[in-house]
């Protein structure tokens, strides 16, 4: 517990706050195009040796912000690979705001599109302490069916998460559940952030401005989550003229609008998505594709007064099908399934709403923000309208959450660093139904509430940056206080050794994701609240990593990373390995670990004629298990030892071509023997001519067997044309390109096999209006 | 019990190759995987193969009138329905039921009976009429005709439980400990001979014993026994008299363990078995009877009048 201390320490050890001070903001954007720049460098360089240069990065909007800004006379240089910097003198006067549009000019020497991707600061190596920063840029890295990349598809390709394949929606991080992540879109609740088919998350690529992946040890003010946090920022729309993109593909086809609502002050982003799977490929290759997704996100962002802004966004995303949809294999004797008695209908969905008031005043660095949101998630397993008859073949699964959260923070930039606190409250409830076969009918509705208080503090000692913060939560109905510390240390170099930084912390939980652990690849989720008595989940986290950088010439760099992890659970609720068939919510408390280490390498590396070459490798290494009291040790579902993911992308005047290769060890599954009826011999009157007995499973040893292998690649071609204002994106390619049978489901009970996507060609045609 | 052991032969072959095999074996993958559609053995097979294919339930008894002996018998299913129709299940068996005298080599062949269960389903039930030698060890073995597939379970008959009395304790209430040399008694039964007249009319009266925990005595509680005789006999009876009490219990065999009261723990693959490659259990046991002329001042002070 020495955290804390540390904590105050450097609260202390922080100067003063200098109140004195103007501010420099302002948008870059292509003077041709007039597109919004992201990723331009913007940089304040003073002409009084006392004050000291400032540096930012343009958002997705082209938007810059300097708030803190000592008075006197500046010279503005904005630059960004593929144009000409620009050059700008300006004055800032105390507690004045200087506002500039800067409009780069393509440089015509160059080939700017290509260099802009090649320039960005993203990249699977740009990895701190478990945390990696995802941008637009980044998803273009791994196209998915369609036109461009997503989010869902580009966190497939890091080695700190492993996915049960194309569909399902499943994402586990670092040895965490995908109940056990946090994700947040603008700081809304988003339960199933991924859709069935996997290549695709609930959130457009249009939408994404950043997405911060804390695979561990992340900061005080994210809680409630045991492995990992997903905390998606939103583009606010282009405040200053319409733009507009739509996109059609057989898989999903999507439209977005954003636009000024009062030009300079309040804008507007909607992104509508549908699939049109079950419309225009109802099968494929002799194998049905019944899916059925989709998701809605709309946001405002208004500027009320100088220093007052105001938001409100929404999210809606539904997912329906089935996970079997394709063929049923027998021990390798595939038939087609019977859809009126296949019971493999899953679908979920979530919505959430939310608003936040933010203020930021300009005569002190202090930004005070307000949030509050309300959400409902649920999923459900078993055809649309169950049976009256529990015991019946056809049987459903249900689950549901519906919840609301208040919150606030207040940070205060102090010298180099800052300080950070906040508090919420997380109120939600809880309910299941399980009428499965062979169990009869369970269910359970609970009232679960969380209520937090963190701060941190964040500084800078010459090249080390050090974060540390302290988050105390009250968990109902376990009645539990987790008091939960983080720290984060990162040394930077200026040679080739780029980074060292480390990270630890704890993180609890209150609410249990149940999964049956029987059927392979089963994908149905059922929320359980910790029970009052029962030990509060918690996890402990270490990470330690580093980052090299070497220039291979002609402009081009090599990136390595490289992290090592542990996090240790305790407290888990982990579903009982049930010898009788049905999902069960029967939980044994149990503890768990997961050990690890990625390797990271990105090459980026100008070719001959204008071409550019973009290469990231990552490896995985893991170890995951699972202990209970009843059950012994054994390996969790998600216990993928190895992975080995490959994106090429190479760009070529107006082309580009990519690939992406995923491959992993099996993960586990526990066989069986088969079944009987069981006859509980406890008497010598047991009558066996009159006992007809209960059907059991006779399970082997937990998690003691492994799937294939699995491995997937894909390719992509996409040329695109630009005329203005208007750009026209023409995608084609085939998932799968190998064919390879790699299973998704298997279930143990009706011996139902369900392979992933075979060989999938797609072609796309997007056109974007900027 | 094989709790542990099963455990064990449960256990998969280990999975070959540290980390780094296993990393090679991914890269050769990845490469294969480029270049040869359908490369590598996507192939799932959900079963243990060689874990046995029957499960035996029953319990093989040492005791009076009837000396049927029987005993379930299932083909391990691959799917959780049990068969409904008599062609399939008896497809699903086609299998032989022997019992071995270890001792003298006798083997007996059982006969199979199809069973219709009241929900409906079918199921195998090998019988055979002969009494097992208390104190003796035999062996019960199914085997499938076809390919001789073949599980088994040894069990030795308990020997005769035999008792021993105390003297009955008369306090608040009135008891009387009767202690069995068995390992366990699976089964007790209680009864007294009683009448409203001294010299005819005299009638068994059965009552309900708890069950002792292995190595304690059965504690028969003469006030509740004399509360059930009344009842027996009804209100116009002035005197109950009595003349015997005895005793009837199953000794079960050492590998008859008491079940756990829960029924899923119980339920648990190898949890609760003593059949090799197999599953299921058997359990054996040996009637004890004990009878005895009770303490006449005992049996006064519960309320009997003693007849000897």
């Amino acid at each position: 517990m020495r955290l804390p201390f540390v904590l105050i320490a450097l609260l202390a050890a922080l100067p003063a706050a200098q109140a004195q001070v103007g501010s420099v903001r302002g948008t870059v954007t292509d003077a041709t195009s007039r597109v919004p720049l992201q990723g331009a460098t913007v940089r304040l360089l003073p002409e009084s040796a006392e004050a000291d240069t400032l540096g930012a990065a343009t958002d997705g909007d082209g938007r810059f912000d300097f708030r803190r800004v000592a008075p006197g006379a500046y010279t503005m240089r904005v630059t960004f690979i593929g144009y000409v910097a620009a050059n700008e003198a300006l004055t800032v006067a105390m507690e004045e705001t200087v506002e500039r549009s800067i409009e780069l000019v393509p440089d015509t020497t160059a080939f700017g599109r290509v260099r802009v991707t090649a320039a960005r600061e993203g990249g699977a190596a740009a990895l701190t302490a478990g945390l990696q920063t995802v941008t637009p840029a980044d998803l273009a890295l791994a196209p998915v069916p369609g036109v461009g990349g997503d989010l869902a598809a580009y966190l497939q390709t890091l080695p700190a998460v492993t996915t049960v394949g194309d569909r399902g929606g499943q994402l586990y991080v670092r040895g965490g559940e995908p109940s056990q992540t946090l994700t947040r879109v603008n700081g809304l609740r988003v339960l199933r952030p991924f859709h069935i088919l996997g290549f695709y998350s609930a959130i457009p690529t249009e939408v994404v401005d950043e997405a911060d992946v804390w695979a561990g040890a992340f900061p005080a003010r994210h809680g409630g989550a045991l492995s990992a946090v997903l905390d998606v920022r939103a583009r606010s729309g282009n405040a200053d003229r319409l733009a507009a993109s739509a996109a059609l593909a057989p898989t999903l086809s999507a439209v977005h609008l954003e636009g000024p609502l009062v030009p300079g002050r309040v804008s507007a982003l909607v992104s509508v998505r549908e699939s049109l799977l079950e419309q225009f490929l109802p099968t494929w290759l002799g194998q049905r594709l019944p899916y059925r997704f989709g998701d809605a996100f709309a946001t405002v962002d208004a500027r009320l007064i100088d220093g007052l802004s105001f938001g409100v966004t929404g999210l809606r995303s539904h997912d329906a099908g089935q996970i079997a949809g394709t063929l049923e294999s027998f021990l390798g004797d595939a038939v087609e399934l019977d859809p009126t008695s296949d019971s493999l209908d899953v679908r979920w969905s979530d919505e959430a709403l939310g608003a936040s008031l933010g203020w930021a005043p300009r005569a002190i660095p202090l930004t005070v923000t307000l949030e509050g949101h309300g959400h409902r998630a649920t999923s459900g397993f078993g055809p649309e309208d169950p049976p009256a008859d529990p015991t019946a073949l056809d049987a459903r699964r249900q689950s549901r959450v519906e919840g609301w959260e208040v919150a606030g923070n207040a940070a205060l930039a102090v010298g180099p660093g800052s300080v950070r606190l906040g508090a919420m409250l997380y109120d939600a409830s809880v309910s299941y139904r399980l009428a499965d076969r062979f169990v009869g009918l369970t269910a359970d509705t609970s009232d679960v509430r969380e209520v937090a208080i963190w701060g941190e503090a964040e500084a800078r000692f010459g090249s080390v940056r050090a974060l540390a913060g302290l988050r105390a939560a009250q968990f109902q109905p376990v009645d539990a206080w987790g008091i939960a510390p983080s720290f984060r240390l990162a040394w930077e170099g200026r040679g080739v050794l780029r980074e060292v930084s480390v990270g630890a912390g704890i993180a609890h939980q209150g609410v249990t994701g149940v999964q049956d652990g029987r059927d392979v690849g089963d994908v149905f989720t059922a929320y359980v609240p910790v029970p009052e008595g029962a030990d509060l989940p918690r996890a402990e986290h270490l990470v330690m990593g580093s980052r090299w950088q070497v220039n291979t010439g002609d402009g081009g760099t090599l990136r390595v990373a490289a992290e090592g992890y542990a996090k240790r659970f305790s407290g888990l609720q982990i579903a009982r390995l049930d010898p009788f068939p049905g999902f069960t919510a029967a939980l044994d408390p149990g503890d768990g670990e997961a050990i690890g280490g990625d390797l990271r390498v990105d090459l980026n590396q100008p070719l001959a004629v204008g071409a550019r070459l973009a290469l990231g490798v990552g490896l995985g290494l893991a170890r995951v298990r699972y202990e209970t009291d009843a059950g012994g040790s054994f390996a969790p579902s998600h216990d993928r030892r190895a992975t080995l993911h490959a994106t090429g992308r190479v760009d070529w005047n107006r082309w580009s071509f990519s690939a992406v290769v995923q491959a992993g060890d099996g993960l586990p599954y526990t066989p069986s023997a088969g079944f009987e009826q069981w006859i509980p011999i406890r008497t010598p009157d047991t009558d066996v001519r009159t006992e007809a007995g209960q059907t059991r499973v006779l399970y082997g040893e937990r998690g003691s067997r492994r799937l294939p292998t699995y491995l997937r690649a894909d390719l992509w071609a996409s040329r695109r044309l630009t005329e203005g204002r208007v750009s026209t994106t023409l995608q084609a390619g085939v998932v799968n390109v190998t064919n390879r049978a790699n299973p998704f489901y298997f279930d143990l009970f009706t011996l139902r096999r369900a392979d992933q996507l075979p060989a999938f060609p797609s072609i796309g045609l997007k056109v974007d209006i900027r | 019990m094989r709790g542990s052991r099963q455990h064990h032969r449960l256990r998969p072959p280990r999975q070959r190759g540290g980390a780094t095999q296993r990393f090679l074996i991914l890269l050769a993958l990845v490469v294969c995987g480029a270049s040869l559609p359908g490369c590598g053995d996507t192939f799932v097979d959900p079963f243990l193969r060689d874990e046995g294919s029957f499960s035996m339930y029953g319990v093989l008894l040492s005791e009076g009138s009837p000396d049927v002996q029987r005993l379930r018998v299932q083909l391990v299913r691959a799917l959780p329905d049990p068969p409904t129709e008599p062609e399939e299940a008896a497809a699903q068996l086609g299998s032989d039921v022997a019992s071995v005298d270890l001792v003298t080599g006798d083997s007996i062949a059982w006969t199979e009976r199809q069973i219709r269960f009241p929900d409906g389903t079918l199921g195998s039930v090998f019988e055979r009429a002969f009494r097992p030698v208390p104190g003796r060890p035999y062996r019960l073995s199914v085997t499938r005709r076809s390919d001789g597939e073949r599980a088994s379970a040894t069990l030795t008959i308990p020997p005769t439980p035999r008792a021993t009395i105390s003297e009955p304790v008369v306090a608040d209430r009135v008891t009387q400990a009767v202690a069995w040399d068995a390992a366990r008694i699976a089964r007790a039964t209680l009864s007294v001979r009683v009448s409203g007249s001294p010299t005819i009319g005299f009638q068994s009266v059965f009552v309900p014993v708890d069950l002792p925990l292995p190595g304690e005595p059965v504690e028969v509680d003469l006030d509740a026994l004399f509360q059930a005789s009344r009842d027996a006999l009804g209100p116009l009876v002035p005197t109950v008299y009595v003349s015997r009490l005895t005793m009837t219990v199953l000794g079960a065999s050492e590998e008859w363990p008491l079940p756990p009261d829960d029924l899923r723990e119980m339920a648990q693959p190898g949890a609760y078995s003593n059949v090799d490659r197999g599953y299921g259990f058997i359990g054996a046991g040996t009637q004890g009877t004990a009878s005895w002329q009770p303490d006449a001042v005992a049996m006064r002070a519960a309320g009997f009048e003693p007849i000897y």
